[in-house]
């Protein structure tokens, strides 16, 4: 599903935040990414969701080489990937429900199934209250909740989470993993990216660490060395 | 929750709330501009049919001539040029006549005898005329000097000071049609930056170019289309206003600084060209942006 071979990747003309990147997801599968602040996980996710080119290496999604994919057959690539934003990115002016509503409306789905996904969805994540209140109004908690359910909305066969479950206290946090787990094992694959040690402990997932630009994919899952990498 | 919805919030711009008014004031300003045209149009029309299909002679006047001889002058022009072909009509013209038409430029009390004014002699033309070498010969057989204006150089030159007001007219229309555009293309990169980070989000849930072009398209034209409405209103109001002076100043020339419906429904048509311009460089602004974007 997404092949990394020696990717390098760096901003303007500064080092590269990513060196000989190499790695393979295979459909269905579940990681977690984990890495110390700076590592270069949020780089590693831009990748991946098609916001930044590398500067170097083979990056191949759905099994397609993104050198060789014309910019017009980007958002079909795009709407297969599910993203959950570090900082959410909600769009302050719209209500709740537009927001998660979004990604069907880019995608042309009709009104009346949108109605029924969206409002089905948000009362899942709890906020079926919170239909047209505005990301202003919400807490961090809730604006996550929106933001995944943003991200999960089209059913995308990539989903990324950039720290899902930053703002939220631990029995949301697991109550979301589930849902993630839900949708994996209905096909999609999942790359989180966390610091949440009891999550990674309790999800049993295998671990893609970053460290200083560099990936190595750990499994099983090993504490002390959790710990030991991410102090 | 679905009617009016927009992803891009731009009709909460700051920078894009004076558009109408800058768009109107434009608008206004070609709407003028085309009017006049139009008029100029038809005013040179109007003139150029009225000398057309006919000619007029001028006989000068000897100072020591009497009135008598001066008319016998005059018969014998008649009859040398009488029952020529593509001669409908020959009309001496008056003295009350040639004061009324010098008024304007003379006042109303002219003493003829004190000013050697030409007696004219006008002839109303059948089809194409007759031949002007056998009329000009004819008539110089009688009457050496006389002089005879076939108004040719007056309609080339009417032509084109009409043509060349009409072409200014033109090219204020295609100024203020430039920099509409222009205002267009700059408020739109002003919303692609202030929006970018709703942009980036739409681009990464897999909005299309088109999809994000066509919010910006869609807003672009109705503010253009609003603008041009005020615009077309306030310019058919003044030309009305300045067609109720012109009537009230009287004179031929003046009484036809009116528009007909069918100059009205060209104006008319002026918002919705506005609107169309203006969705086509909002269009054009954000996809040439999108390109830049992965």
């Amino acid at each position: 599903m997404i092949r990394f071979e020696n990717v390098g990747m760096r901003y303007g003309v500064g080092p590269e935040v990513l060196r000989d990147i190499t790695f393979r997801l295979e459909p269905g599968s579940f990681h977690f990414l984990t890495g110390a602040s700076g590592a270069g996980k949020s780089s590693l996710l831009k990748l991946m969701y098609l916001a930044h080119r590398p500067s170097r290496g083979l990056i191949s999604i759905f099994e397609r080489d993104l050198a060789t994919v014309p910019k017009v057959a980007m958002p079909d690539i795009r709407r297969r990937i599910g993203v959950v934003f570090q900082d959410f990115r909600l769009l302050d002016h719209m209500t709740t429900f537009d927001n998660v509503a979004l990604p069907l409306r880019v995608n042309g789905a009709d009104e009346v199934l949108i109605k029924k996904h969206v409002s089905e969805l948000l009362a899942w994540v709890g906020l079926a209250d919170h239909l047209n209140a505005r990301p202003a109004t919400l807490s961090g908690g809730q604006k996550q909740r929106v933001a995944i359910a943003r991200a999960v909305i089209s059913r995308p066969s990539l989903l990324l989470a950039d720290e899902p479950t930053g703002n939220v206290d631990n029995d949301i946090a697991v109550r979301l993993l589930y849902l993630f787990e839900e949708l994996n094992r209905m096909g999609t694959s999942i790359l989180i990216a966390t610091h949440n040690e009891s999550l990674i402990k309790r999800f049993q997932h295998p671990v893609l660490h970053l460290d200083d630009g560099q990936l190595s994919l750990q499994q099983p899952y090993d504490l002390e060395q959790f710990n030991r990498q991410n102090t | 929750m679905i009617a009016k919805r927009t992803d891009i919030p731009l009709g909460v711009d700051g920078s894009t709330k004076m558009l109408p008014w800058i768009i109107a004031f434009m608008v206004y300003i070609a709407t003028l501009a085309m009017a006049g045209g139009m008029i100029l149009s038809e005013v040179a029309q109007t003139w150029s049919e009225g000398l057309t299909g006919s000619l007029t002679i001028q006989v000068p006047i000897d100072p020591d001539e009497t009135d008598r001889e001066t008319n016998k002058r005059i018969t014998n022009a008649i009859a040398a040029i009488d029952g020529m072909a593509g001669i409908a009509k020959i009309n001496v013209m008056a003295q009350s006549e040639i004061q009324h038409l010098l008024e304007p430029w003379l006042g109303q009390n002219i003493d003829p005898a004190s000013l050697p004014i030409p007696r004219l002699i006008t002839i109303v033309l059948d089809g194409d005329g007759p031949n002007m070498e056998e009329l000009h010969r004819r008539l110089v057989a009688v009457i050496p000097d006389i002089v005879i204006d076939d108004h040719q150089l007056w309609q080339e030159r009417l032509v084109s000071l009409m043509e060349a007001l009409q072409l200014v007219a033109m090219v204020i229309v295609l100024i203020v049609g430039m920099a509409g555009t222009i205002i267009v293309v700059f408020a739109t990169r002003g919303g692609l930056a202030t929006h970018r980070s709703i942009i980036e989000v739409l681009h990464l849930i897999g909005a299309r170019d088109s999809y994000i072009a066509k919010q910006f398209q869609t807003h672009a034209s109705f503010t253009a289309f609003r603008g041009a409405i005020l615009g077309v209103v306030f310019g058919g109001i003044t030309i009305l206003g300045l067609g109720y002076v012109a009537n009230s100043l009287g004179g031929d020339m003046v009484s036809q600084f009116v528009l007909n419906i069918w100059q009205w429904l060209g104006l008319m048509a002026i918002p919705f060209i506005t609107a169309g311009i203006a969705m086509l460089s909002a269009r054009r602004t954000v996809i040439t942006a999108l390109k830049r974007m992965m």
